[in-house]
């Protein structure tokens, strides 16, 4: 992987974390959704891959929440996008299909959680659990559906415009190497 | 469609569903008055206490206790972990420590809460469900017929079973 790319990579994960710690006094409210989807449709695969690990773990090790019934459930749904992105969606631009997207993974995501909360609880806590996490569902899928309705295309041109810029003076580094 | 008028569209759709689901309870009301049973066992399990109180409309199971008993408590705040908001929401809750002399220290010990409820069919006694209670003493609802009875348990530590 090119060092300049890795950089251009750690940038991107220091943002998408930073927001996150930011927003924190709005439950729901995020663009962590709108960031992946983002990064995952200029990143190649594995490196979309490598910055959600990335993100899970660093975001875990912050808030002290490393737990075999947390930490999995984080991993399996933030991988559902690249997983998505590159099969279902066909690796598309269109913002109004990646909203409906957001706007959907903001409930899946939600329902990841589910059968680790059973193991942890009883199967009793199905249905209270399943009831009382709509409404946060419905906020992040509202928070998904806007913010990548209105922000993806401009965030996606001005950073397709920086990679090509990385990607040239890659080359001419190599040319010249 | 525009983008302004999808996102108000959106945004409508999804409030009234907030506003449907959240009218809707997945926990039980209880009954607006009858009869409950509360036993208080200590550490020995031993039952201290069996007594059995009135409730009407108005009264919670935490204010029955504390009419009757003298009950130590304190008002603390939990950061419960939100897996769809990736994050601890705190949440404050009265705990009970203590019922007259039978007392926790709530890190070696605890009272746990149970509920054993009469099951009625068609005006019949068919069966109890007892567990223990899924939320703390403020979210309890009174049952008309029900056991409450709060045990002295010991904390179990990693590995412990």
């Amino acid at each position: 992987m090119e060092l300049k790319r890795l950089i251009f990579m750690s940038m991107a994960i220091t943002i998408l974390f930073v927001q996150e710690q930011m927003l924190m006094i709005i439950p729901n409210v995020q663009f962590t959704t709108l960031l992946i989807v983002l990064y995952v449709s200029l990143f190649r695969f594995k490196e979309s891959v490598i910055m959600i690990i990335v993100y899970v773990l660093l975001d875990n090790l912050f808030m002290s929440s490393f737990h075999p019934l947390y930490t999995p459930p984080m991993f399996i749904a933030w991988l559902l996008i690249p997983i998505a992105y590159h099969t279902i969606l066909r690796r598309t631009k269109s913002e109004y299909k990646l909203a409906i997207f957001g706007l959907v993974f903001g409930f899946v995501y939600g329902w990841i959680f589910i059968p680790f909360r059973m193991l942890e609880f009883g199967i009793s806590e199905f249905w209270p659990y399943l009831i009382l996490d709509i409404p946060f569902e419905i906020i992040m899928a509202i928070s998904n559906f806007v913010t990548i309705l209105w922000l993806y295309k401009p965030l996606y041109r001005t950073l397709e415009l920086e990679m090509e810029r990385l990607d040239q003076s890659e080359n001419t580094y190599t040319i010249k190497g | 469609m525009k983008k302004g008028v999808l996102t108000v569209i959106v945004i409508l759709i999804f409030t009234v569903i907030i506003v449907m689901v959240s009218s809707f309870t997945p926990y039980e009301d209880g009954d607006s008055e009858g009869q409950i049973t509360i036993f208080v066992v200590d550490e020995t399990g031993t039952r201290v206490y069996e007594d059995t109180f009135t409730f009407y409309e108005e009264d919670t199971l935490f204010g029955i206790l504390d009419a009757y008993y003298t009950v130590h408590y304190e008002e603390m705040a939990f950061d419960l972990w939100d897996g769809a908001s990736l994050r601890f929401n705190r949440v404050s809750s009265k705990v009970i420590l203590g019922i007259n002399e039978v007392n926790t220290d709530f890190s070696t010990q605890f009272l746990k809460i149970s509920i054993r409820r009469p099951i009625y069919e068609d005006g019949h006694l068919v069966d109890y469900d007892e567990k223990p209670a899924q939320t703390g003493i403020d979210g309890i609802p009174l049952y008309d017929g029900a056991t409450y009875t709060f045990t002295v348990e010991r904390v179990r530590k990693g590995g412990e079973s």
